[in-house]
């Protein structure tokens, strides 16, 4: 790793005061450090400041006080930035009233990683594409001239784009919070920018073709302080992943919704690691509607529009339909159905 | 902490902030590790692994993948389980920093979960096995009784290459007190 | 020292061994971080290396700005040798640095601009078509009632060892000692004097632990060893030179890829009565060493034509993995059957019955079927649930190779016997059979004898590899501890006034005539000077009766049909071993070659960019290995009857398998899957063939 100086601070002046000291040329949050660290080690970037905002008490603590760093106001869940996957995967208060967002945290990465990594360094960590860890390929996303993905190794790629064709850069937003907290209508809140301080989580991400060397909308300097969100008491997660202890997921979908008695009233659908950007899907959200989720022929039916309009590339035509099974099983764990196969596992 | 208190407000009232900044270059830094303060002169860029190993000389922490994927080099961070190779050693200022060397006893008998792991051959060449215990040292602390399921997603983020997991699988339920798996049963 | 703490966990093979509740002796040390391994050797004022590699599969190196990274702080030097490369991770140069982080911070500032060149990156970019069918194998063809076209293929494999490959070389002048993880003490040795500038018996290469191998540690020192030996010969410091993650992926060896075409001819009843098996092995820049193992000789296939080649490409080269060409061959091999059975409508375990050529083998499947409830196995293609469940089975064997090796045993006048070899530990529990041998030559328990070994100082033994370790170095052991208890016999009985033959030690009580005479430890007391010395004369090991490390697997699991996700149940593993030393260590090492099986069936490959070469999965996240969560629940069975001798063990249990697994997947969903690893998306592919779309691979006609 490159030679950098150290900072911890303790309240958001600091944090904010230090990122803009004259005397470093590229300082930069840290939460748990994981994935800086990581780019760090491979070379990928080289911060001569990494100021640690984990410590931030006072007015916007980070970290959040008590057993459940997680607090429910009326119908507002609210939760710190620097809260870590583990905390959100044991929070009482998410399993019961945004079990979506517990699940997603709770099967993210390792158990080890879950106890450092930080909500909002989840939300704005960069992508996993094998091209763009490896030091030795300049791609879009560097600032070169090719995707090597496009002519390379695409399995894990993304199979539908944002902009009005493919591309230019094919990478899955490698976030797995980021899809349960949009079905949560999530805000991210953030302090270091007059102009504003609330991003609906929605807002928070953009396509390659809006700027390829970015995945978000932050500015430098623009501190995450909390989470807010609304209660989906009946929401679910589902990931299938070639290899269950820990690997990230060939497609996962995260799903909240709201029962008419016996069906679906209403739907959200969000699907991960299919697109560059957390994946919303309207037009299955719509299906659903008048859906009874123990009706397995139903649900098929309308998660099987999932996929539609997706455009794989060489090898990843199969995340097509594994998408619409995601899906279908996210809203079944939501509504408490049971899965096949999923017996005492 | 009372010092750390009197010094924001005293940043309070002055109207200025001046964050605690360490390095560039090598900087001195105070930890606990195993219960006993140390005192080490580090890179910031310096890893808790590295100086865990190289400064500190407990070697029992391993670095297999340098990335956070393997958990050989796991340890206890204020009882958390941490890999340290992914964690800078300036994190884990005022943290009790706990190693694989930091369970044995005062007695020099190892702990419930080292014995069962030696009862049980939960271990082949023995590189994963520091990781893999503090691991399930760190499931136990907090949930004694863990399921088989429990006990394997806890140990989720380990790899042992050898092909340990069923001994370790039991080891851990004997550590537990629980009954092991058995065979024909 | 050794402890003995009773399990009763697998009833079935209590009694099988000599030590059937014995410790591994050296587990007290690994489980608490004592042991030390060469990667944990930090020696004071040692300098740290790393080796320059080629990041792509074929590049001509143009410019660098070494000059300017050398003088950063901590840099000691830079250097490249070479400015070109056929492969990624081909070694280039080095860097030498006085400090970790000053090793890795230069290694990131080092800006190299390559030219990158073509690669070829797989067997099929030479092997673009199937190869044509031999003359006689089509007249057999043609006469044959059912045929079998199809295409198997398998991944590289890297041995991902924990341990990655290196050592640290402390050479002081006139003498050094080297910490290696190596599987060959001697080997690592005798390939280091020159660069050493020292004679064997002035260094020693020490590995008292060592983090796995399978293979990719025995070949001497290598590209490490030779680099850290010439630097700290140079400088007469210590050198650390270990490499990295990424580096133990792309240059320290692997299991090499495989095609087989299968053009078999078979019978209605699944008798096969011949065709061809052509395999090819991919190599990466080596020439050889990529065999495929089919048929294997433990099925009669009839008259068939047989031929194998290597095809080289811009990569890393292979190096023995345990049970070199066999887990590539037995994939195909076991697959091939399941697929005839299939075709003729017969159990795939029965035609196994008739085609197999051992009897060992048929007992053995007997014996597993009932364990693993072969009974139940539901007829394949018959299931329509989302869940389906599958059954595989698959057959093993393994010679017994002879190797150079000797022992000593040491009976001090205290009481305490040591066993003496140079040969290492990588977790095969070496240093607790050898414990367990002397022990038991000598009369005493287990526990009392403790174990050198991992120095080139200690006598000599053959390296890890080809499961020659245990049969070769017990009867010397053996020797050593009888001679060591003879010597002592003759103290005992001089001072008795009889013969020694006359004299036994059993449970440590030195006996005559079955009544005590004394203790061991008395008898101990009576050798003049410090110690005898019991040493082995060139014993010689007994070869004959080659292939009875036999094995069978059984595998359970299920097949999610939607999602095309696998679910392992349970493995069922008999293995012939011989005469079984410690029942424990043995019991790991069945489990330890099952679970390297599943992983190689269901996860993991070696990924090579296609355009540039380079491989992009060369960590442990994507580069997947099998964890916890996978495991299912395995039963390993020594199966030792009516042998005496020591015999392989390290390697067969590797081999049955991944080709168990498949035939499982095949059970359940009535499709084959014919190259691994079986990922979700093969599955999906292959359950959409099923009924209607053809498979891609071939098939029976
Ligand atoms: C083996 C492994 C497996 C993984 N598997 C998964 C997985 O399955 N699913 C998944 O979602 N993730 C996975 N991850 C990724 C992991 O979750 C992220 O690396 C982690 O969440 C990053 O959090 P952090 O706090 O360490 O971020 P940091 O590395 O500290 O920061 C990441 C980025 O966020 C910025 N940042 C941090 N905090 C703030 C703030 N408060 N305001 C503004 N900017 C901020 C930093 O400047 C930096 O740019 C895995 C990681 C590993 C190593
Ligand atoms: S997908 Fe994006 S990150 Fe990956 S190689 Fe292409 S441009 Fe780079
Ligand atoms: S070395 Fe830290 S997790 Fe692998
Ligand atoms: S015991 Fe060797 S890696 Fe686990």
């Amino acid at each position: 790793m490159n030679s950098f100086t150290y900072v911890r601070a303790r309240n958001q002046a600091e944090a904010l005061s230090s990122l803009k000291d004259a005397k470093f040329s590229l300082p930069v949050f840290k939460g748990g450090g994981l994935d800086l660290v990581d780019h760090m080690k491979e070379g990928l970037i080289a911060p001569d400041a990494l100021i640690d905002v984990r410590g931030v008490r006072g007015e916007g603590d980070l970290a959040g006080n008590g057993p459940d760093a997680v607090e429910m106001k009326g119908e507002v869940i609210r939760f710190p930035a620097a809260m870590t996957l583990a905390q959100a995967a044991n929070s009482a208060v998410l399993r019961k009233f945004a079990p979506v967002v517990a699940m997603t945290a709770g099967s993210a990465a390792t158990p080890a990683v879950r106890n450092v990594a930080t909500v909002a360094g989840n939300l704005l960590q960069r992508p996993r594409c094998w091209y763009y860890r490896n030091s030795q390929f300049n791609c879009l996303k560097k600032g070169g001239s090719t995707c090597f993905a496009v002519e390379g190794e695409n399995a894990y790629h993304a199979i539908f784009s944002t902009g009005s064709s493919p591309g230019p850069c094919h990478i899955v937003h490698p976030s797995n919070l980021a899809p349960a907290l949009m079905v949560c209508d999530a805000v991210v809140h953030t302090v270091g920018n007059a102009d504003r301080k609330e991003i609906p989580i929605g807002k928070l991400f953009h396509g390659p073709e809006k700027g390829v060397t970015s995945e978000h909308t932050l500015e430098a300097g623009e501190l995450i302080t909390h989470i807010t969100m609304k209660a989906r008491p009946v929401s679910g997660f589902y990931a299938i992943k070639e290899k269950q202890s820990f690997d990230w997921p060939l497609v996962f979908a995260c799903v909240a919704i709201e029962m008419a008695g016996e069906r679906i009233g209403k739907a959200e659908v969000v699907a991960g690691a299919v697109a560059p950007v957390p994946w919303a899907l309207p037009a299955v959200a719509a299906a659903l509607k008048g859906v009874d989720p123990k009706d397995e022929r139903a649900l098929t039916e309308a998660c099987a529009l999932a996929g539609k309009g997706a455009k794989p590339m060489r090898d990843n035509g199969y995340k097509v339909g594994l998408l619409s099974v995601a899906v279908k099983r996210a809203v079944m764990k939501a509504a408490g159905v049971a899965i096949a196969g999923e017996e005492g596992r | 902490m009372a010092e750390g208190v009197s010094r924001r407000s005293f940043i309070k009232t002055a109207g200025l902030s001046a964050a605690a900044t360490m390095g560039p270059g090598m900087v001195e830094v105070a930890l606990t590790v195993n219960g006993a303060a140390r005192k080490v002169k580090i890179d910031p860029a310096a890893t808790l692994l590295e100086t865990l190993r190289v400064d500190c000389n407990l070697t029992g922490a391993k670095e297999v993948c340098d990335r956070a994927s393997c958990g050989a080099c796991s340890v206890l961070v204020d009882g958390k389980l941490v890999c340290s190779c992914m964690m800078l050693a300036l994190d884990a200022q005022g943290c009790a920093v706990t190693t694989v060397e930091g369970l044995v006893g005062a007695d020099g008998k190892p702990d419930a979960v080292q014995a069962a792991f030696i009862k049980h051959d939960a271990l082949q060449c023995g590189f994963c096995t520091p990781g893999f215990v503090i691991a399930a040292r760190a499931l136990l602390n907090v949930n004694p009784k863990p399921t088989l399921a429990e006990i394997k997603g806890a140990l989720a983020g380990n790899i042992c290459r050898c092909g340990a997991y069923t001994n370790i699988f039991n080891a851990v339920l004997e550590a537990s007190g629980q009954a092991v798996v058995a065979d024909g049963g | 020292m050794a402890t003995t703490t009773p399990t009763m966990n697998r009833p079935m093979n209590l009694g099988a061994s000599a030590a059937d509740h014995l410790d591994r002796v050296d587990a007290l040390a690994k489980v608490t971080g004592a042991a030390k391994y060469g990667r944990d050797r930090y020696l004071p004022g040692s300098l740290f290396a790393a080796l320059i590699r080629c990041p792509w599969g074929s590049a001509e190196l143009l410019s660098d700005n070494a000059a300017e990274v050398g003088k950063l702080a901590g840099v000691v030097e830079i250097k490249i040798s070479r400015r070109e490369g056929t492969y990624h991770g081909r070694d280039v140069g080095y860097v030498l640095a006085d400090s970790v982080v000053a090793l890795k911070r230069a290694m990131n500032a080092l800006k190299l601009e390559w030219k990158r060149r073509e690669v070829k990156t797989r067997i099929e970019d030479t092997v673009k078509e199937p190869p044509a069918i031999n003359e006689d194998a089509k007249k057999v063809l043609d006469a044959a009632a059912k045929k079998l076209s199809a295409v198997y293929s398998t991944p590289v494999q890297t041995h991902s060892s924990l341990e990655t490959h290196g050592c640290v070389v402390d050479h002081r002048g006139d003498s050094a000692t080297v910490y290696a993880s190596t599987q060959g003490t001697f080997a690592f040795r005798d390939g280091l004097d020159e660069a050493l500038k020292l004679k064997g018996s002035d260094f020693e290469i020490v590995c008292e632990y060592v983090g796995g191998g399978f293979g990719s540690k025995l070949g001497g020192p290598g590209k490490e060893g030779l680099n850290a030996a010439r630097i700290s010969a140079a400088r007469g410091k210590p050198v650390y030179l270990f490499v990295n993650r990424e580096e133990e992926h792309l240059d320290t060896g692997n299991r090499p890829s495989s095609m087989t075409f299968a053009e078999l001819a078979f019978e209605n009843d699944g008798t096969i009565t011949g065709g061809q098996i052509l395999t090819f092995g991919g190599v990466g820049v080596a020439r050889g060493g990529g065999g495929c193992d089919v048929p294997s000789g433990r099925y009669n296939f009839g008259d068939l034509r047989r031929a194998h080649t290597d095809v080289s490409f811009n990569a890393g080269g292979p190096r023995a993995m345990r049970a070199p060409g066999k887990p590539q061959g037995a994939f195909a091999e076991e697959l091939m059957l399941d697929e005839v059975a299939l075709a003729c409508n017969v159990d795939p375990l029965e035609l196994r019955m008739r085609l197999a050529r051992s009897g060992n083998h048929k007992e053995m499947m007997k014996a597993g079927a009932k364990l693993i409830g072969w009974a139940n196995r539901i007829p394949t293609g018959t299931q329509t649930g989302t869940i389906r469940r599958g059954m595989g089975v698959g057959l093993c064997s393994w010679g017994l190779f002879p190797a150079r090796a000797e022992g000593e045993v040491v009976i001090y006048r205290d009481g305490s016997v040591e066993a003496r070899t140079g040969t290492q530990d990588i977790g095969t529990g070496q240093r607790t059979i050898m414990g367990v041998v002397a022990a038991e030559a000598v009369g005493i328990n287990p526990d009392e004898v403790r174990c050198s070994i991992g120095s080139s100082k200690l006598p000599v033994g053959p390296g890890s590899g080809g499961s020659v370790t245990a049969p070769n170095t017990a009867p010397p052991m053996r020797a050593a501890a009888l001679d060591a208890k003879n010597k002592l016999l003759t103290i005992i009985a001089k001072e008795l006034n009889v013969e020694a033959s006359a004299l036994e030690i059993v449970k440590g009580e030195v006996l005559r005539g079955g009544q005590r005479v004394m203790s061991f430890k008395d008898a101990c007391q009576r050798i003049t000077g410090d110690s005898i010395t019991g040493r082995s004369d060139a014993a010689k090991v007994d070869t004959s009766g080659k292939g009875h490390s036999d094995g069978v697997q059984f595998v359970e699991l299920s097949v999610d049909t939607e999602t095309g996700v696998i679910h392992l149940h349970n493995v069922v593993a008999l293995q012939s071993c011989g005469r079984v030393l410690a029942r424990k260590t043995a019991e790991s090492q069945i489990i330890g070659g099952v679970i390297q099986g599943l992983s190689y069936a269901l996860f993991e490959q070696r990924v090579l960019d296609r355009v540039t070469g380079a491989m992009v999965n060369a960590n442990l996240e994507s580069y997947k290995i099998l964890g916890p969560k996978d495991m299912p629940h395995i039963t390993p069975v020594l199966w030792s009857k009516g042998q005496t001798k020591v015999c392989s063990l390290g390697e067969p249990p590797v081999i049955p398998t991944a080709g168990a697994v498949a035939c499982a997947v095949l059970n359940a969903i009535g499709a084959p899957v014919r190259s691994l690893p079986i990922t979700p998306a093969k599955v999906l592919a292959a359950l959409a063939g099923v009924g209607g779309k053809k498979n891609e691979d071939g098939g029976a006609r």
